[in-house]
């Protein structure tokens, strides 16, 4: 009671406060939205000199990434793995070790205390770059001007912008005539927060984010089936990775129904009753779960933000309409991030978020979305960058293949970890790196060795030749390369 | 103006063989273009259509990369372009440095640019066909190699190969071109393909319809979507909904009962097709991660069906009743006299929300009748 009391005055008082302040708040660049895309902006703009805003109604930094995304997942996927290795594969390491079980609390604390750091260290670095931060929801009065609505902690304000970026993200797609209650219907941000470990785990979409979270939930205990409209999991992946990464999950205990198109998904009392029509075969099968994850894609953000009302324009999916330099319909209102066009991933909107501001600065910017990297946090880890085989069949580039396997590696037979191999697409004349697809333990470190490659124009013989540290996994890379016009060595 | 050869800086306009508001095919002579040495003849990398000749014939002294001509590609409407403004961002563009890569952003024309000697850059067509070498690089280890084995010097490569790595860089590749171990396409086929994978497609935005203040939830289910759309319908005259409508005649006679089941099933069938189609060709400005992760839910609604089964007989024999059917009165109908024509009326009506709301729906009608006619064609074969 007191305490409601209290804040309903100081939100009097703010208010009164702010509205004869108004006029005066005005900011070189205002961002809306503290995602990977907003706060890297932010900083950047502030290093480069600009009075500068950022405005996050979430009330904490980091956007989806940091606080339901990448940063929460892997936190789980790792600790899972560890659970899940004691629990498996200690034995055979002549490591004995007593009963390893799960306290779901602390498991859960740990997730939240590698996001808490996380996200405060951006409210830092926001402090330390003199980055202005208003919590609550920014909307559109004009192309100049953004009402701050305030959260708890927040300050009412009007802020004037000679440059606006929009960065407000993405959210989990709904599924038609399926009802989330994130408890036992669920997305991504129930998946990451569950308080029991689900007896059977059903996912609708086999994406990586589905994969990742049954990954999760399969090595704590839980019987997962993956149901996929498409023929193939991972979306868009390599057919070849897609299918060799099927199978290695599959071994793990993972279930996959393949062109399964879901018709219902009802809670009744504690199960959840599932009904997909398998499209191969033209019946219906039904299926029980005691946890249904939704995870069949995102979509853009923008409720509340009042844009259509300054007549920014969005495509069909809901994205805003940016040109090259990310500028929507007003030249001095750009967008970037999951929000508008390309892949949806943290290290892409980053990307935009200072390409965006050199652009404001020096009318320049540079974002290669030809090397872009996609990591699969599953273990092994599935990581890629440039084109598929797909890709450059139907581009009509004739390509050579260069492929090793982990369980020709030293190191990591040592280890025991051999799943997996690197494989390399390369011009067929030019033996330019075009692409480079792994399964491997840590291949999501050993990707941005490819991005080196695809950003200088590096051909295969250029890998080969660079000395690689034995005994490491690297050297399955560099084995690789030299499969696409010689011989590996050790295989 | 493009670089005929590494060291040309100028040229002239001899004569330009096609006219504005020309069409052409890749291949076709486009004009002559005359340097300190030689007259050369330039053909269009890609089909396009000339917009404005921005250099006459008989030109002279025209600085390489100096705009000479605004190409538009095939099918874009030249009236609406706005010519004077391409003018003025290509003459602005030529005269930044380095030069900056020309965006093939939308399927706007693009200014003729030609490779300026300090970088590499995208010619006339987008073809990426590299420059000079940045001469304080430390060669690719494939490159040394190259150069050593074949008593290519430093100092000459750094004069005579044409680079298309980025920032000027010498690649294994342009080594290999220019010793005639590969040809020069192939190597600048490679260069031109990374070049256009490494910007956004911003080609072919398709704008969603205007939708009420409130939305952005393209995706929405359908049942929101309804009420978004009555809420909207409050406000403003409200939009018919794009509905696909389709009589099939069914000619041979066939019982109302038996006919309505038969309906219904081919009615689900060309729905269960309708969903499972691919409704894209492959091509490469598909990223197919990206669609799934933001294409709408495979499982929203694209359309919904709705049929009327019209018979102008005047047998009323039998009741509407579908639970009622019972086999043996296909042979009874079948003696029924008189002439029978029969209409199908389908109204599909589009979710244009969904984006392959449209396509899919087409693809049901076509199904659907496709059905029709095969219960159809196997009435008729039994009557007969
Ligand atoms: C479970 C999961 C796992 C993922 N794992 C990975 C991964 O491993 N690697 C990877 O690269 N990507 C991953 N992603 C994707 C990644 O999270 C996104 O691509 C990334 O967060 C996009 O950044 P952004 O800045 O564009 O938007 P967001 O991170 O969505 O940030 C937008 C922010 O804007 C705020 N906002 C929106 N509207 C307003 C408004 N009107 N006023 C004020 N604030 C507003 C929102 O509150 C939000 O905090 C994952 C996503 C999920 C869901």
């Amino acid at each position: 009671m007191l305490r409601s009391f209290t804040q309903s005055q100081k939100r009097l008082f703010s208010s009164a406060r702010v509205l004869a302040e108004a006029v005066q708040k005005k900011h070189d660049i205002v961002v809306i939205g503290g995602g990977p895309g907003g706060y890297v902006a932010a900083i950047k703009a502030a290093q480069l000199g600009y009075d500068t805003a950022c405005v996050e109604k979430r009330g904490t930094l980091g956007g989806t990434c940091l606080n339901v995304g990448c940063i929460p997942s892997k936190a789980l996927l790792n600790n899972s793995h560890l659970y899940h290795q004691i629990k498996t594969d200690t034995k055979a390491r002549g490591i004995d070790v007593g009963e390893a079980n799960i306290n779901m609390d602390n498991f859960m604390k740990a997730k939240e205390t590698a996001v808490k750091q996380l996200t405060g260290g951006i409210e830092m670095l926001f402090k330390k770059n003199k980055v202005k931060y208003y919590k609550g929801a920014g909307s559109f009065v004009d192309e100049h001007t953004i009402n701050v609505d305030p959260i708890e902690g927040g300050e009412e304000a009007v802020l004037k912008a000679d440059n606006i970026i929009i960065a407000t993200g993405s959210e989990a797609t709904p599924f038609p005539g399926i009802e989330i209650d994130e408890e036992r219907i669920i997305t991504s941000t129930g998946a990451l927060s569950l308080k029991e470990v689900p007896k059977r785990l059903a996912i609708i979409g086999g994406g990586i984010i589905g994969l990742e979270m049954g990954s999760v939930w399969s090595r704590l205990g839980s019987e997962v089936t993956v149901i996929e409209y498409n023929n193939a999991i991972g979306a868009g992946m390599d057919g070849e990775i897609a299918k060799s990464t099927q199978k290695f999950l599959t071994k793990q205990g993972l279930k996959f129904n393949l062109g399964a198109k879901v018709t219902k998904g009802v809670r009744e009392g504690d199960v959840v009753k599932i009904e997909y029509e398998d499209t191969k075969k033209g019946k219906t099968v039904a299926l029980e779960a005691d946890v249904l994850l939704v995870a069949v894609g995102r979509r853009p953000y923008t409720t509340g933000l009042n844009a259509e009302a300054i007549g920014l324009e969005f495509d069909n999916k809901n994205r805003v309409v940016i040109d090259s330099e990310y500028k929507t319909k007003f030249d001095h209102i750009r967008c970037i991030g999951d929000v508008t066009f390309g892949a949806m991933l943290a290290h892409k909107a980053e990307e935009e978020g200072i390409a965006a501001v050199e652009y404001i600065k020096n009318g320049h910017g540079h974002v290669n979305y030809g090397n872009i990297p996609s990591v699969m946090y599953s273990h092994p880890e599935v990581a890629w960058v440039g084109q598929s085989e797909e890709q450059l069949k139907e581009a009509g580039i004739k390509y050579n293949v260069g492929k090793f396997p982990f369980i020709a590696n030293s190191r990591a037979k040592t280890n025991n970890d051999t799943e997996g191999f690197v494989k390399f697409l390369a011009d067929s004349e030019t033996q330019r790196v075009l692409g480079v697809h792994i399964i491997g333990p840590n291949a999501g470190e050993m990707i941005a060795e490819a991005g080196l490659a695809l950003e200088y124009g590096a051909s295969t013989e250029d890998i080969s030749r660079v000395c690689h540290a034995h005994p490491t996994l690297s050297e399955a890379f560099k084995e690789a390369a030299m499969d696409t016009f010689g011989k590996p060595i050790n295989f | 103006m493009p670089a005929m050869s590494p060291t040309m800086d100028e040229g002239g306009v001899v004569a330009w063989h096609v006219k504005e508001g020309d069409e052409f095919a890749s291949g076709d002579l486009l004009l002559e273009v005359e340097t300190d040495k030689a007259t050369i003849a330039v053909e269009a990398q890609d089909d396009g259509i000339m917009a404005k000749i921005l250099k006459n014939d008989g030109a002279t002294n025209v600085k390489v990369g100096a705009p000479i001509a605004i190409l538009a590609e095939p099918g874009d409407n030249i009236a609406d372009l706005d010519l004077a403004k391409l003018e003025a961002d290509a003459a602005a563009q030529s005269n930044a440095a380095p030069a900056p890569k020309a965006e093939e952003a939308a399927p706007a024309p693009k200014p003729a640019p030609a490779p300026s000697e300090s970088a590499p850059a995208p010619s006339s067509s987008g073809l990426f066909t590299g420059g000079k070498p940045n001469p304080s690089q430390v060669f690719f280890p494939s490159v040394e190699l190259l150069l050593n084995e074949n008593g290519v010097s430093r100092e000459d490569a750094l004069a005579n190969i044409t680079a298309t790595g980025p920032n000027g860089r010498v690649l294994k590749g342009d080594v290999l071109a220019y010793l005639g171990k590969i040809s020069k396409d192939a190597n600048t086929n490679i260069a031109s393909f990374i070049d256009t994978k490494s910007h956004l497609d911003l080609s072919n935005i398709q704008l969603r319809e205007a939708q009420p203040a409130a939305a952005g939830e393209g995706a929405a289910p359908v049942e929101e979507e309804a009420k978004a759309a009555a809420e909207a319908a409050k406000a403003k005259p409200k939009r018919e909904p794009l509905t696909l409508r389709h009589q099939f005649v069914i000619s041979s006679t066939i019982p109302k009962k038996a006919l309505a089941a038969l309906v219904a099933k081919a009615s689900a069938k060309a729905e269960q097709y309708a969903y499972g189609a691919h409704t894209y060709s492959p091509s490469d400005l598909v990223d197919p991660i990206f669609e799934d992760l933001i294409a709408p839910s495979r499982d929203a609604k694209r359309f919904s069906v709705k049929y009327l089964i019209n018979e102008t007989s005047t047998s009323t024999k039998d009741t509407d009743d579908i639970f009622d059917y019972e086999p043996y009165e296909i042979e009874d109908a079948k003696s029924a006299p008189g002439d029978l024509l029969t209409t199908v009326d389908l109204d599909v009506v589009v979710n244009e929300k969904v984006v392959d709301g449209q396509v899919r729906a087409e693809k049901f009608v076509k199904k659907f009748g496709y059905y029709l006619d095969k219960i159809d064609a196997k009435y008729a074969s039994k009557e007969a």
